[in-house]
């Protein structure tokens, strides 16, 4: 695979390697790929792709309230905060 | 050269539920950040969706009352992203079976009416609220996980007027069938505009802008006038346009580009692993086709045909479907539309405007409405005492109309000797009117009349002092 | 009082049921132990603190006079993706140091109404991912039979906990395998229901189309009892599938007699060691056979198929479920930051170890732009073409029988650098959850290293029943299961 596409999914998993890091993954990558390229031998024309193996439809819940956990639990885990709410740095828009 | 625009619109809808689309979260407007959530709609590592079944009825309704194709297959798919108001780093939404396609909504530009069609309708959740201060942004869940449904256009529409009334007519069939309150101020309709233009005649459509943040259908009208003038300019300049997306800047009237994110999106878009499809027979689209409403310009044009109303009363009367259903309902006990129509835009609606209410809280039934109307049709009770006290009482206390004429003395006096006392009364004070009135000047009835009706506390029936009047002057 | 090996979850239970033992002494019992062999095992990563309290309630639930559970007092450890209100669970990543879950998954609050005693949280591969739980951020787990060895993977601390004697039941997760190849490994019994049967409500997910919970016991009954108490609908779970669900303990067989057993004889021969190979004929078939059951070989053409199949469903799934680790609202962030941006890198980057960071990549590439049809998309419906291959064989058998994994338990470090060759342990096990099946691997005997070799059943769909009385019949009849490790 070339640089480029590496380069590309690395920026769209939001990961950053050092040049070392990014040899080693690319070349593993690479391997992996080279190993799934097997399933091009398979002819699967006209075949379904299968999502979910127990195939139901139609799940439902009723339209009813739960009570929340309360915003002390809600961000019980969160790495920075201020009142009630989750906080970050400034996002500019 | 000349130019023509394309316009394609996208509206996100919040449907009216009781709790959030894939959790019992509530979805009340202007909360305490962060108290309507829970483990699902917090994105915690874990937690399942499971689908809102009032959810898929009012897509459903809200497809077929826009005319779309109510696919029976259907189903959710995961669009990854990262942002701070999306915790699960993907939104949950359909991509490539959507559960309604099609449709249109319809327009009438000076007369010449047609029909702009859609592409399809998806359901989808929201996501959460950023609010920003001067150190940082701050992070408010209650929004991620409300239902909505994008409603997206063709690029059908080639001005803003247009854009405009598509947006007043979607908004009026949604709220028409109850599926959504439609309030621009709570984010419960939103709209983000598509805008292109090229030569006109040429095929191929321009480079398409899409421009957001536009929280009124008169900023979607302002921005698509501004985006188009720039564009053309642009090109006239020898300028490319760029495909990107802009923010309309309210304050000084024009559109900004946002801040661009580096290379182009790849949502990943790929079937929901945690969500079975949704699978609809006939019966069911059916059922739910049984509860959709009369179209809004449908029923005006009924009106008008049906019921010989003026365009700007039908117009009044079928704004909202609540007027438009006490009207109808009014109809089935006094059948003279247009007297009710008067009594809907004037009496009425000053009441509702006054109490800031809409008609579905107006305290005076239908039943004790009509019975009002029938007694000054018979002449019971004289017009101008039936709306200036008896109505005023009616609305207080819902009472039967003839037991507040009865109790306040406000019945009509039809009496032809005690009214020929007033009348004479009144010409033996202002022998000038009667002198008039003998030499053809019917204005000077009116002083007269005035005066019956004083000295009868405006009680006496004005048909039957003009009657008099007329005896005696010609007598 | 306790022998760790001999004594079953279904007599702890029955006798702290009846007051005869109390779970204090159990629990005690347990801790002890635990405490005396976990070091040198790094099976547990937590224990917790409150266990003889959680013991003592209860005791003292009996001794108020209200019915005990179907697990009353019987020690239980949990894999470390399974969340449990307020207590750490972390998956063994670093990117949730410190994270404690605002709810209990399913499978915890089923267990805490049966009366079940959760003692702590077992070691697993960072994430679920890997075959030799060498992928934790607690560090490797070893195997009681040589702790040189590996146990195998991703939940080899729940497969160790129950091999050592340091708790009856554990409870792990199985994606491609990692429930069945470290029973396999460490010489005791793990089952992946099918999928549906158990909510994943509260198990963190890798992929969720894959992912199923299931138990690890010595003993055919005692996985009975936890799957009794597990099993059945959900409605936080949307692909649970509602159907009855039997009681696993009853209707035990006595003969094989009309029983049909498919095997593959592709999956005896190549890449398959010789002494497993034997092992399975020796040991397994002829027993089937002795006790009347009829051996029937059936073909599943796609299967080897399976591991390209899975690495590329598995890790889209993956790429998209472990977005959420963005350092944003729990877990850990980065103290290298200056915005948004660089919290989402920097947390992710220093936050997810190798084997995560390589299935992430995959996983995004094969769903991206360009590449989607080819890889993702191509990869689903091979897997259709996977299940078609079961559907048909089933129609002639009513199990199959598989080795569970390609080689005994192998020395640490052996394949971490060969990312390909750690997957193809999985060779014999990922097809069963591409096709949503079940499977039970169990010890059938030992290599002459003295190193367990695991059998796999394949059932029908939510055949489970099937496989336990299989196995229960294998006990039975065999004695492999009561050979323990020297620790």
């Amino acid at each position: 695979m070339e640089n480029d596409a590496f380069d590309n999914v690395e920026k769209l998993s939001r990961l950053k390697f050092s040049e070392n890091e990014k040899n080693t993954y690319q070349k593993s990558f690479n391997n992996i790929l080279q190993y799934v390229e097997q399933l091009a031998e398979i002819n699967t024309d006209g075949i379904e792709p299968l999502i979910q193996v127990s195939e139901i439809y139609n799940v439902f819940r009723e339209d009813l309230p739960i009570n929340s956990i309360g915003v002390d639990a809600a961000l019980q885990n969160a790495p920075t905060k201020e009142g009630s709410a989750f906080k970050v740095p400034k996002v500019i828009k | 050269m000349e130019f023509e625009a394309t316009i394609g619109l996208e509206v996100h809808c919040q449907l009216g539920t009781n709790t959030k689309l894939f959790c019992g979260c509530t979805t009340l407007f202007a909360q305490e950040p962060n108290s309507q959530t829970c483990p699902v709609c917090l994105g915690h590592p874990g937690t399942l969706p499971v689908l809102n079944k009032k959810v898929f009825e009012y897509a459903v309704k809200a497809g077929l009352a826009i005319g779309c194709d109510i696919q029976k297959f259907s189903k959710f798919d995961r669009k990854n992203y990262y942002y701070p108001d999306l915790p699960k780093a993907y939104q949950i939404t359909q991509f490539d079976k959507p559960f309604a396609l099609k449709g249109g909504i319809e327009i009438n530009i000076k007369g010449n009416k047609r029909v702009v069609k859609l592409e399809r309708i998806q359901i989808e959740e929201d996501a959460g609220k950023l609010i920003h201060t001067a150190d940082g942004s701050l992070v408010d869940l209650n929004r991620a996980g409300t239902p909505l449904i994008e409603i997206v256009s063709d690029p059908d529409m080639s001005t803003s007027e247009e854009a405009y009334q598509y947006l007043v007519n979607l908004k009026k069939i949604l709220k028409y069938n109850e599926v959504s309150d439609c309030e621009m101020q709570e984010g419960s309709l939103r709209c983000d505009a598509n805008i292109s233009v090229k030569p006109i005649g040429q095929k191929e459509l321009g480079t398409k802008v899409e421009v957001k943040n536009l929280n009124s259908f008169r900023y979607v009208q302002a921005a698509i006038d501004y985006e188009i003038v720039r564009q053309i300019q642009d090109i006239q300049n020898g300028n490319k346009i760029s495909q990107e997306t802009r923010l309309w800047d309210v304050d000084n009237g024009v559109t900004e580009p946002m801040r661009s994110k580096e290379g182009a999106h790849d949502y990943r878009f790929f079937p929901e692993p945690d969500l079975p499809p949704l699978i609809l027979t006939d019966k069911e689209i059916e059922k739910i086709k049984s509860t959709v409403a009369e179209p809004p310009l449908k029923r005006k044009e009924r009106f008008i045909s049906e019921l010989k109303l003026s365009e700007y009363d039908a117009s009044i009367l079928t704004e909202e479907k609540p007027i438009a259903d006490y009207f109808e309902n009014a109809l089935k006990e006094f059948n003279k539309p247009k007297e009710i129509a008067n009594w809907i835009s004037n009496d009425i609606s000053s009441y509702l405007n006054e109490k800031k209410i809409g008609i579905d809280q107006f305290p005076v039934s239908i039943e004790n409405m009509t019975s009002l109307w029938k007694l000054i049709d018979d002449g019971t009770i004289n017009k101008k005492i039936a709306k200036e006290k008896v109505f005023p009482l009616l609305v207080e206390s819902n009472k039967n109309p003839s037991e507040i004429i009865e109790s306040e003395g406000l019945a009509g006096k039809n009496d032809s000797d005690e009214i020929r006392k007033w009348v004479e009364e009144a010409m033996a004070k202002n022998q000038k009117a009667v002198d008039d009135l003998k030499n053809g000047k019917d204005k000077a009835k009116g002083s007269i009349v005035g005066m019956v009706m004083k000295a009868s506390k405006g009680l006496a029936n004005p048909q039957i002092v003009n009657k008099i009047i007329d005896d005696i002057i010609n007598s | 009082m306790i022998d760790f090996y001999k004594t079953s979850a279904v007599e702890i239970a029955k006798n702290v049921k009846s007051g005869e033992w109390k779970a204090v002494d159990i629990a005690q019992t347990y801790l002890d132990r635990i405490n005396d062999k976990n070091k040198s095992l790094n099976a547990f990563i937590r224990i917790y603190d409150d266990v003889i309290e959680s013991a003592q309630a209860i005791d003292d639930k009996r001794n108020n006079g209200k019915p005990l559970g179907n697990l009353a007092g019987v020690p239980i450890g949990i894999k470390d993706n399974m969340c449990e209100k307020n207590r750490l669970t972390t998956a063994c990543s670093k990117i949730l140091s410190g994270y404690k879950p605002p709810y209990n998954a399913t499978v915890i609050d089923k267990i805490e109404q049966q009366d079940g005693l959760i003692i702590g949280k077992t070691n697993m591969d960072e994430f679920a991912m890997g075959s030799s739980n060498e992928t934790s951020f607690y560090g490797a787990v070893n195997n009681p039979f040589d702790t040189d060895r590996i146990p195998g993977g991703s939940s080899g601390g729940s497969a160790v906990a129950v091999s050592a004697g340091l708790t009856p039941l554990s409870l792990g997760s199985d994606t491609g395998g990692s429930i069945r190849q470290p029973a396999a490994l460490c010489g005791v019994l793990g089952m992946k229901p099918t999928y549906g049967r158990v909510s994943r409500y509260g198990l963190m997910a890798y992929s969720s189309s894959l992912d199923q919970i299931g138990p690890f016991a010595r003993y055919s009954e005692d996985a009975a009892l936890l799957l009794n108490s597990i099993a059945g609908y959900d409605n936080k779970d949307s692909s649970s599938v509602d159907i009855e669900k039997p009681d696993y303990l009853e209707n035990k067989i006595t003969s094989l007699k009309g029983k049909k057993i498919g095997i593959v004889r592709s999956f005896m021969d190549e890449g398959l060691s010789t002494e497993i190979k034997t092992t399975i004929e020796n040991n397994v078939i002829d027993v089937l056979k002795s006790l009347g059951a009829e051996i029937i070989e059936v073909e599943l053409p796609h299967s080897k198929f399976g591991i390209a199949a899975y690495y590329l469903v598995a890790t889209a799934e993956a790429s998209s479920n472990l977005g959420r680790y963005d350092g944003i609202h729990y877990g850990f962030r980065s103290e290298n930051i200056n915005d948004l941006e660089s919290i989402y890198v920097n947390s992710r980057s220093e936050g997810f170890g190798p084997e995560v960071i390589r299935r992430i990549l995959l996983g995004t590439f094969s769903l991206s732009a360009g590449y989607y049809e080819e890889y993702y998309n191509k990869a689903t419906k091979v897997r259709r073409l996977i299940l078609n291959d079961y559907i048909s064989a089933f129609k002639n058998v009513d199990a199959i029988l598989t080795p569970t994994s390609p080689t005994c338990a192998f020395k640490k470090g052996e394949k971490s650098s060969n990312p390909i060759e750690m997957y193809l342990s999985d060779i014999y096990t990922v097809c069963n959850n591409l096709s949503g099946l079940p499977g039970i691997s169990f010890n059938c005997g030992f290599s002459k290293e003295g190193l367990p070799i695991g059998a796999q059943f394949t059932g029908n769909v939510f055949e489970e029943n099937e496989l336990l009385q299989l196995v229960n019949i294998f006990e039975k009849n065999s004695s492999h299961h009561l050979t323990t490790p020297n620790i």
